[in-house]
């Protein structure tokens, strides 16, 4: 029988054969902390992409909106709470006609009924296809021939009945596309054309849509909900919007950059709060590593002097202990990178909706450069520990070392 | 092959006075010399073994190995050195606990990247010293004479020309301590220079030169 060569790797793999609990806890402690390193940058990364999908998905400077509905209309474009206000359709008309805008681009808001009536209960985005640059650009991506009357575009949360149609109130459209996720209210809204829409709110007007009192004031085909506007280059936004609101009476103005002030707000402090935890970690388990191996190679002592005794070098005595933190900090990033990956790809919906944050998680390209940050830190910590306690062992004359290890 | 030890000295301090463990010692040794070194415990025995093994660093003094300085050579020299010239088997128990008595037979002869996996010369020694069946062991479950035996053959893995044996019979019976003093011996016959240190009287008788330590001083005692 050929016998396995009693090699670094293979005295190695022995000891922590045998070593038991030791090995046990220091597999966990790297298993831990490459654990925590992943999650904690996939999330931090996830978060910062999800507000930067937001914004690029609103992509109009400001939106103008019947006056008292800021925090409703706020609502529907990050969460997609379906809701619905009117103004009369000639607000448009007028804000075009304002020097400094370039467009004007008006939305007709109507929401679906959790009754028979409907498929499910969702905000209803009318898109005037002329003017419109906000949603366009976003459906393009999905549905190359452009929409047409009739034709319903849905979110990405929004689930179409099974022969492909949605029915808003007893009227049935056939859905043509879905839209990519973008972690902001689209995801749980549906678009069509305007004259479509319109159409719908007649529709509804018709079988009395009774909890909405209100709605039956509308007048269809003059109302808008939302018109968003884009600047011409070189003009100041806070000017332009002091001239809209001395010039057209009853509406509100949201601005994106506040839109989304308060989120980054609120992202940037949870990003600091990772980072805080992910540090500590990190020192608690460097610490926590450094004594495991520290306490682990002066126990041992004596079983180094025997190598050195029968020959070894010090670069040997070295090795070995180098070689089992890495196989010890290989093995334990494979369980943690693992585990990480366990928790977070099948729960980023979930993860997303406790945190009320839009959450999308990163490219490929961005989670393979996250696992490699992981590992590298997690074996990093574990072996230059294990290497600084073995060094400062192999310095010691040996028959020192033998004696107190006696 | 000639090992000259001149002058060697070794000085530790304990409680802020230096005392000299070592105190110029001097000692030639050859080819099937077995020199015994008695001394009370405490004389310096082990102190000087471990100088002739390029373990421990003299105060002063030289140890020559063939020409060779061994305290002017590198860590890899002097490790090589005691990997194929020098058999250790060193006071207490010294067999590594996770590995069979097989593989630590073994561990000398794999460290030299010899050819070969060596099991086959492992497995003669282990037979010679009276413990074959016990090779696939492991050490907790030896008695203390099966342990020396195995640590005697491990020594010897590697064909050393010097064997270097640190109180070889401290807590063996009447016939163990014969069969390993015997083993020893043999190793002397073949060629082998062989230094034991001991303080059993008896064990002296074993040997071809006798000495004596005392408080750090190497005397040859008349036969
Ligand atoms: N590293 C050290 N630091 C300080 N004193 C030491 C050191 N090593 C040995 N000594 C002292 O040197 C003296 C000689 O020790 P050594 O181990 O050589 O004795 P020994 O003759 O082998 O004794 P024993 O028969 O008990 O094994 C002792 O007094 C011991 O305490
Ligand atoms: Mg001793």
């Amino acid at each position: 029988m050929e016998r396995k060569r009693l090699n670094v790797f293979r005295l190695s793999y022995i000891n922590l054969r045998g070593g038991g609990f030791r090995t046990g806890v220091l597999v966990f402690v790297v298993a831990m902390l490459s654990f925590s390193l992943l999650v904690g940058t996939i999330v931090s990364n996830s978060l910062s992409n999800g507000l930067l999908t937001a914004k690029d998905r609103l992509g109009a400077d400001i939106a103008v909106i019947p006056a008292g509905h800021e925090a409703e209309y706020e609502g529907v474009i990050l969460s997609g709470e379906p809701i619905r206000f009117y103004f009369d359709k000639s607000v448009q008309s007028q804000l075009a006609g304002m020097e400094g805008i370039e467009k004007a681009a008006g939305q007709f808001f109507l929401t679906s009924l959790s009754s028979e009536c409907c498929s499910e209960a969702v905000q209803i985005i009318g898109i005037d296809l002329a003017d419109d640059f906000v949603t366009t650009p976003w459906i393009s991506n999905v549905y190359k021939s452009g929409m047409r009357d009739g034709e319903i575009i849905v979110g990405s949360d929004v689930y179409p009945d099974d022969d492909g149609t949605v029915t808003f109130y007893n009227v049935k459209y056939d859905v043509v596309a879905q839209l990519e996720k973008s972690s902001t209210g689209m995801d749980y809204s549906v678009f069509t054309t305007e004259n479509t829409v319109r159409d719908l709110a007649k529709a509804a007007h018709e079988i009395g849509y009774t909890q909405n009192a209100d709605f039956f004031e509308t007048d269809v085909d003059n109302s808008l909900s939302v018109v968003h506007l884009k600047l011409a280059d070189g003009y100041d936004t806070g000017k332009i919007v002091s001239k809209i609101r001395r010039e057209i009476d009853g509406i509100d103005i949201v601005r994106s950059s506040e839109l989304f002030q308060g989120l980054s707000d609120k992202l940037g402090l949870f990003s600091r709060f990772i980072g805080t935890v992910s540090w500590a970690i990190w020192l608690l388990a460097a610490a926590v590593l450094s004594a495991l191996y520290a306490f682990g190679v002066n126990a041992r002592k004596r079983e180094f002097a025997v190598l050195r005794l029968l020959g070894a070098t010090r670069k040997r005595v070295v090795s070995v202990v180098f070689c089992e933190s890495v196989l010890v900090s290989v093995f334990g990033s494979i369980i943690g990178l693992s585990l990480a990956a366990l928790t977070i790809f099948p729960f980023s919906t979930y993860i997303g909706d406790r945190l009320g944050l839009p959450f999308l998680l990163p490219d490929s390209g961005h989670i393979s450069a996250a696992f490699i940050f992981s590992l590298i830190v997690s074996l990093a910590s574990g072996t230059v520990s294990a290497v600084f306690a073995a060094v400062k062992l192999a310095g010691a004359e040996t028959y020192i070392t033998m004696r107190e290890g006696e | 092959m000639v090992v000259i030890i001149k002058n060697l000295t070794k000085e530790y301090s304990r409680g802020g006075r230096v005392f000299k463990a070592v105190d110029s010692a001097c000692l030639t040794l050859t080819p099937g010399d077995f020199i015994s070194i008695i001394g009370k415990s405490g004389s310096g025995k082990s102190t000087l073994l471990n100088m002739i093994a390029g373990l421990t660093v003299p105060t002063s003094g030289s140890v020559t190995f063939d020409d060779n300085e061994l305290f002017s050579l590198s860590d890899t020299e002097i490790s090589n050195y005691r990997n194929l010239k020098i058999g250790y088997v060193p006071q207490g128990q010294s067999l590594l606990s996770k590995l069979t008595v097989l593989e630590n037979v073994l561990l000398p002869y794999h460290m030299a990247e010899k050819s070969g996996d060596g099991a086959e010369t492992a497995e003669k020694l282990l037979e010679k010293v009276g413990i074959a069946h016990l090779s696939g062991s492991y050490p907790k479950h030896l008695s203390g004479g099966e342990m020396k035996r195995a640590a005697i053959a491990r020594a010897l893995i590697n064909s050393p020309e010097l064997l270097l044996v640190d109180e070889p019979t401290g807590d063996l019976d009447a016939q163990t301590t014969d069969d390993v003093l015997s083993l020893i011996k043999s190793a002397a016959g073949s060629g082998t220079a062989v230094l034991m240190v001991t303080h059993d009287t008896d064990a002296v008788s074993y040997s071809n030169r006798q000495y004596e330590m005392r408080s750090g001083k190497l005397l040859e005692s008349a036969k």
